[in-house]
């Protein structure tokens, strides 16, 4: 079910009410009900992968379980491996076999061999990346003795399927939320309506920008060797506030949803684009992805306590799986390089800040606006790879911005386009401009108040792409 | 909780109204203009009018027959409400539109296309949304309702929740409403008299092969309009208007209808077209006179 449906739009009311009628009984009740309600979210794609989440779910209570039990410390280890090799193995099965074997294939044609391995028709279940994950959260938790299990196996069912944010994150941690679904919940007020705040601007986000730009995005990168530079380049910003109105879109849907349930989820996107250094960037866009790296592999690792060797490879590597996350294609894992390669030189250069050194504030404000503007577009030149079919392709895209090959302007190619365009950017500069502003003010998240509620509500109404409505990027991750 | 509710109801029914009340305006702005062919006809026509014949069909007709060539030639008063990318049951619509406005005509011409001769798809048409502002009229409600699909059916629901299809066709409806208020004589790519040419500027290739299609007629809603016709005391006269790559054959004992089959006429003489099935501005010339010549026979 997407959460821009008209299914979501009734099924969403109907749970709200149906939660809070059980607020006065037993705590189960209320679970129940968004297990329930979360199974039918997701079963509403395709309910024979839910046997996945089902398996998952029971995988983990139980092992989770005996881990906290178990004294034994390779015994201990043994029961993790188990749940790593389940989760990962169904990740790795539906999301990267075929990944795996059109690679192998390729590099035996190079070296002369021809083999012909069966490639399997697979549907990649929705979300499995990201429950997949926030499973692991639980085990390993565990396993390091941070957390304790629970027993509850209805709240921990709940946890691992919790609706809002099941199959597009925020990738939340079991220590954060499963302690959510054993305590007693209150509705409150303030919370509810900063959730439904929240709702609007992600919808703004996703139908106003993400789904307006994706008609250009999509028109311009399926036929970029016929652009101009400046098609080019504008397919290139669009898609950068694509995938970012996508995604953060959903986060903020997710988030808000959780709030009216009572429940509060990670931030996951804190103004990314706002960044004036990498390492910024990172702190600030998907969130709960980058903390889930950097506490499970980049820690394990070794983090930056050994030599500055050894703290270069954990980035690089973090960076790289990071990018194979994404999806299995080369051109994520490319995007994860290029990210790694420009953090690089940044970790080194680090300095620590000296507060008693006086700066020009003039100084100081070009700088960083310059630095802004650098990262910018550096952001916007990685996501060609993320877009782009291969590396061939997102090479000569790159290419053809500074040597265009063609004479063809997409965006301006009809009057509906040019409209979609300025409708586009209009409000991508309306989105930036309250970033802007609730960043000054050192939130973490935008709040429309609500006297402008109405106006963003009708900007949706009006300038949101109801026909031409995409599903969430992320999806398919 | 109660407050929540309290508000958020509040807030929700404010959105819904004062949406619909900013449609209903624009609503009023668009029939108020000459944007697209519904309202062109409307607010450019005093009701009551009678032509001496009218020019129904889809960009063919739209851009094959010229009503003022016509009319210098044959000394008549005639409209072209022919609408690009649209089909049969469209033309139908327009037809009906016509006569619930109040305008007679003494023929129709209709513009047959040959994806039309037998059946016409039953989905709704990708320009039918020119009619929304008109959403509030029973022939055009049943026209959405008969062909809209999905949950949503913001069309069919246009006549009272005019949100909606503002909201669906947001990029289609919004633009020409606001143009519609400053401009509100501003017509899209047609003339004061409801025609348009293609550019002489683009050609098609020599055509290698020309194909005879024998045509019948058995289209049911072509009953339709027949019937219209015939109850408005109007003349229906289907028109084929010229192919590249093709000639219509009409096997004249199978129809019912009085037939003007231009098909072939303008065969082999590719700098005519813009398209295999559209000419160009001289080929529109070209076609408007052998036209003439079987009309004024009619």
């Amino acid at each position: 079910m997407l959460f821009n449906s008209i299914e979501f739009a009734v099924f969403l009311p109907i749970v709200f009410a149906g939660f809070w009628l059980l607020s006065k009984s037993h705590i189960s009740y209320q679970n129940l009900l968004l297990l329930i309600a979360s199974y039918v979210f997701y079963g509403w794609w395709d309910w024979r992968f839910l046997s996945l989440i089902v398996f998952s779910s029971l995988v983990d209570y139980s092992l989770g379980l005996l881990i906290h039990r178990e004294e034994n410390k390779s015994k201990r280890k043994l029961l993790l491996f188990a749940s790593l090799i389940v989760n990962l193995g169904f990740l790795g099965f539906f999301k990267y076999y075929n990944f795996f074997i059109d690679s192998f294939v390729e590099a035996f044609t190079f070296f002369g061999s021809e083999i012909n391995p069966d490639r399997l028709a697979i549907i990649l279940p929705v979300g499995i990346s990201f429950y997949t994950f926030q499973t692991l959260s639980y085990t390993i938790d565990i396993y390091r003795r941070q957390l304790e299990p629970t027993k509850d196996i209805l709240a921990f069912f709940t946890f691992v399927s919790f609706f809002p944010q099941l199959v597009a994150g925020p990738i939340e941690r079991a220590s954060h939320l499963l302690p959510q679904f054993l305590t007693k919940r209150q509705f409150d007020y303030q919370r509810a309506v900063s959730g439904v705040q929240l709702i609007v601007w992600g919808f703004f986000k996703k139908m106003v920008i993400a789904d307006n730009a994706a008609v250009l995005v999509n028109g311009i990168f399926s036929d970029y060797e016929s652009q101009t530079s400046a098609s080019l380049i504008v397919g290139m910003l669009l898609f950068a506030f694509q995938i970012y109105g996508d995604f953060s879109g959903y986060s903020d849907i997710a988030i808000g949803t959780g709030r009216l349930f009572g429940f509060d989820l990670m931030t996951n996107f804190r103004f990314p684009y706002l960044s004036k250094g990498i390492s910024e960037f990172w702190k600030r866009w998907h969130i709960s992805l980058s903390t889930w790296f950097r506490d499970y592999l980049y820690i394990p690792l070794g983090g930056s306590r050994g030599s500055q060797m050894a703290a270069l490879r954990n980035i690089f590597i973090v960076f790289v799986v990071s990018g194979f996350w994404h999806g299995a294609n080369w051109t994520f894992i490319a995007w994860g390089f290029i990210h790694g390669l420009l953090y690089i030189p940044m970790f080194v250069a680090r300095k620590p800040k000296d507060k008693n050194l006086r700066t020009n504030k003039t100084l100081k404000h070009l700088s960083g606006f310059g630095s802004w503007i650098a990262i910018f577009t550096f952001v916007c030149f990685a996501w060609i790879f993320f877009r782009s079919p291969s590396i061939t392709d997102a090479w000569s895209y790159i290419l053809m911005i500074f040597d265009p090959a063609g004479s063809s302007s997409y965006f301006t190619s009809t009057g509906k386009l040019m409209l979609l365009t300025l409708i586009s950017f209009t409000a991508i500069l309306c989105m930036m401009a309250v970033e802007f502003y609730f960043n000054k003010k050192n939130l973490r998240e935008v709040r429309i108040k609500p006297r402008y509620l109405l106006i963003v509500g009708l900007a949706i109404c009006f300038l949101g792409a109801f026909k031409d409505h995409a599903t969430f990027i992320y999806f398919q991750f | 909780m109660k407050k929540f509710l309290i508000k958020s109801g509040y807030y929700a029914i404010a959105l819904v109204l004062i949406s619909n009340l900013i449609c209903v305006g624009l609503m009023w702005s668009l029939r108020n203009s000459s944007f697209y062919k519904p309202y062109f006809l409307t607010s450019s026509f005093q009701t009551e009018q009678a032509f001496d014949y009218i020019i129904l069909g889809s960009s063919r007709g739209l851009t094959t027959l010229d009503s003022k060539q016509i009319d210098e030639q044959l000394n008549t008063s005639g409209l072209n409400i022919s609408m690009d990318d649209t089909d049969l049951k469209s033309h139908a619509l327009m037809l009906e539109h016509f006569v619930a406005s109040g305008y007679h005509s003494k023929k129709v011409v209709l513009t047959l296309d040959q994806s039309n001769f037998i059946k016409t798809d039953s989905t709704l048409g990708n320009n039918d949304y020119r009619f929304a502002a008109y959403g509030y009229r029973d022939y055009v409600t049943r026209h959405y309702e008969n062909y809209e699909e999905g949950t949503v059916k913001p069309l069919s629901r246009s006549g009272y929740l005019p949100m909606l299809c503002y909201s669906y066709y947001n990029l289609e409806l919004i633009a020409p409403s606001l143009m519609a208020i400053i401009q509100p004589e501003k017509r899209n790519k047609f003339d004061d008299r409801g025609n348009y040419s293609y550019p002489t500027n683009k050609s098609i290739k020599k055509q290698k092969k020309i194909e005879t299609v024998p045509a019948r007629f058995i289209n049911p809603i072509l009953d339709g309009i027949q019937s219209i016709c015939q109850e408005q005391d109007m003349e229906l006269i289907i028109y084929i208007a010229p192919y590249a790559d093709r000639q219509i054959q009409i096997d004249e004992n199978e129809s019912n209808f009085t037939v003007i089959n231009n098909s072939g006429v303008l065969l082999n003489q590719e700098e005519l077209f813009y398209d295999v099935i559209h000419v160009n501005r001289i080929g529109r010339q070209k076609a408007t006179d052998y036209f003439i010549e079987e009309f004024k026979l009619q």
